[in-house]
């Protein structure tokens, strides 16, 4: 079974396209915008850890709180 | 009310369900009315046998129920599973909309602070 899914989020910025690209690899503006979409998961939103190694073979690591255990992903 | 890890078995099952053309077509037909095996059977070019495991897969997604009346066994859709798959793709949307917006305004917000110096 080919288990590739393709799945793409669009969202048209005001902002210049350098300033999404680095607050994108911000670990600071991450953490703002991913507490609130977490919170509209019904999350408390309380990120842990954010770690973003932006190069090529890189990774990127964060963790959030939920039900008094952190969450990894 | 089901646990997290239970919910997700569940959701698990009925994606696996819907992922194959026959038993769409299985549960097309039984949405229009409920069906003994053999009956339902019927048009599908492949063997009861094959459609017995069809069914099998759709009932442990909970997206048809099998009841017995005599020697008979009469399958009914359920709808209920499909709801759960729509909320799910639906938060998965939510998540990501909500997140944009909110990068969207905090960057709006340090260019405001930007002009005002």
């Amino acid at each position: 079974m080919d288990a590739k899914i393709d799945a793409r989020v669009s969202h048209r910025f005001k902002a210049t396209a350098e300033q999404v690209y680095d607050a994108w690899l911000d670990p600071e503006r991450v953490r703002l915008w991913m507490a609130a979409a977490l919170k509209s998961f019904g999350l408390a939103g309380d990120i842990q850890h954010i770690e973003i190694d932006a190069r090529a073979g890189g990774k990127f690591r964060f963790s959030d709180m939920r039900d008094g255990t952190v969450a990894r992903h | 009310m089901m646990s997290p890890r239970d919910q997700d078995r569940l959701l698990d099952n009925t994606l696996v369900a819907l992922a194959d053309p026959t038993r769409r077509e299985i549960l097309r037909l039984l949405a229009q009315t409920d069906a003994r095996v053999t009956a339902l059977a019927e048009p599908f070019p492949i063997s009861l046998n094959s459609i017995s495991k069809h069914i099998k897969l759709l009932e442990r997604a909970e997206l048809v129920e099998r009841r017995r009346v005599g020697r008979e066994h009469i399958l009914r859709f359920r709808p209920e599973p499909l709801e759960r798959v729509r909320e799910w793709i639906s938060k998965q949307e939510t998540f990501w909309r909500v997140g944009m917006q909110a990068l969207d305004a905090l960057l709006n917000q340090e260019n405001k602070t930007e002009e005002q110096r």
